[in-house]
């Protein structure tokens, strides 16, 4: 601190055009004119905020749920490992965890965690995923590309159907919600949101292939991120 | 929702110094109040984050009435997301990093009057804030000196312009700035001393004081 210190002591040097001491700031603050009536513009109090967070991620998980009760889940999944299916949830999981731990961490100031966590986190949890995907990758592939791409894009298509509705809710209850680093922590919750999306997958779909998973499950931690990024100013910057 | 329409008093500023915890307690204390669902603290908060929000938004934008302008829009901001603010959280930076959001939305919505504002700073001789008869710096040197650093900080760019403006002027650390900015340290910091460069620069190798 002290160094710090020293370092921007040179600033000093440097005169205030604006200077004149609080008063004068004061002074103007004086003359400002009376702010709207707040009354008529709305506005949630922290209590009403955690409901509303509360309620888009239980409504999120609940549209996980229900895909896979109602819609579908895979036919063999209670003859697999134990050891496999956990893989194939608690690391996506994880890596959804770690994106969303770093873009809702309240940071020191109240102002999140630092932009390096939050970028660090975007990379390491996709990774995560990609490397726990190729280390399960099974001996026998289907050689078939056409079958491949078939497969992979209707995953896709199923993976959109789950993600989609749960970025959408969880960037509307973070909507006005960041007030630094906006764009990169919303696109740690797209990534999250992705991750969640490719957990549900590995219960739906008894493809196991490394590019399978990589291309039909996973492609939605990038694509969420780069949506999220591109909604963060717009929705959820403060 | 009681009708919190304000009528703001002029306050002692709090002032968070570098590595100051406390200094800000009353300001953090009010805010947490406010996010809470305390209507009746805004008047306060306005009354003694206003000066410091505004401060901070005249030396961004050169302009006491845009500044004016923004920062009504801050507060307005800040009502809307007041249950953001994290309990035992520091206000001040959060005040300024949601007035620094209002500047920069509102000068990417409006470049045109952005140009305008500061054509007529300029053409106007740079006429900040009235200086207080007797303050010392009404001599000619010291307003010509003045005028450079306020024409050298319209000129740099934004970034540069913020970072050197949080660290000298507002007097937040290094780190408070960073998280502000959404920027790592060292990048606030290069940002920071690359405008003192130019100010220095501007200002000529007397002043500025590099040792």
């Amino acid at each position: 601190m002290t160094g710090e210190r020293n370092e921007l002591d040179l600033f000093a040097g440097i005169p205030d055009p604006f200077a004149g001491g609080s008063g004068e700031v004061a002074a103007s603050v004086d003359r400002l004119p009376a702010p709207p009536v707040l009354s008529t513009v709305p506005s949630l109090t922290r209590h009403d905020q955690r409901r509303r967070r509360a309620v888009a991620m239980a409504a999120a998980m609940a549209w996980q749920i229900v895909w896979l009760v109602a819609f579908e889940h895979r036919g063999d999944l209670r003859s697999l490992p134990v050891v496999r299916v956990a893989l194939g949830v608690l690391v996506p999981l994880s890596a959804a965890a770690i994106a969303w731990g770093v873009a809702v961490r309240r940071g020191d100031r109240g102002l999140g965690a630092p932009r390096t966590w939050i970028a660090a986190a975007i990379v390491v949890a996709p990774l995560l995923f990609v490397v726990a995907t190729l280390a399960v990758d099974p001996a026998d592939h289907d050689a078939s590309a056409g079958a491949f791409l078939n497969r992979a894009m209707r995953c896709a298509g199923v993976t959109a159907v789950l993600c989609a509705p749960l970025l959408a809710g969880i960037v509307f209850a973070f909507r006005r919600a960041f007030v630094a680093a906006s764009t990169w922590r919303t696109a740690a919750l797209g990534v999250a949101c992705g991750a969640v999306a490719a957990t549900t997958m590995s219960l739906v779909c008894p493809h196991d292939e490394a590019g399978h998973v990589l291309l039909g499950h996973g492609l939605f931690l990038l694509l969420g991120g780069l949506a999220g990024a591109a909604l963060g100013k717009r929705v959820t910057r403060v | 929702m009681a009708d919190v329409r304000v009528r703001p008093v002029p306050a002692p500023v709090a002032t968070e110094s570098r590595g100051s915890a406390s200094s800000g307690s009353a300001l953090d204390a009010l805010m947490d109040r406010y996010a809470r669902g305390d209507d009746a603290a805004f008047n306060d908060l306005f009354r003694q984050g206003a000066p410091r929000v505004r401060g901070f938004l005249l030396r961004m934008c050169l302009d006491p009435g845009y500044a004016d302008d923004l920062t009504q829009e801050t507060f307005l901001r800040i009502h809307v997301a007041r249950g953001r603010f994290e309990p035992g959280a520091a206000a001040l930076p959060w005040l300024l990093a949601v007035a620094r959001n209002a500047f920069l939305d509102s000068t990417r919505q409006a470049r045109v009057r952005r140009n305008a504002v500061a054509a007529k700073v300029a053409g106007q001789g740079a006429e900040p804030e009235a200086p207080a008869s007797g303050r010392g710096d009404s001599t000619l040197a010291a307003r010509e000196m003045l005028d450079i650093v306020q024409a050298t900080l319209d000129k740099m760019s934004v970034t540069l312009r913020e970072a050197f403006v949080l660290l000298r002027f507002e007097g937040l650390s290094v780190a408070a700035a960073a998280q502000v900015l959404g920027a790592s340290e060292a990048a606030v910091k290069v940002r920071a001393f690359r405008a003192y460069e130019l100010l220095r620069e501007a200002l000529g190798p007397e002043v500025g004081g590099r040792p």
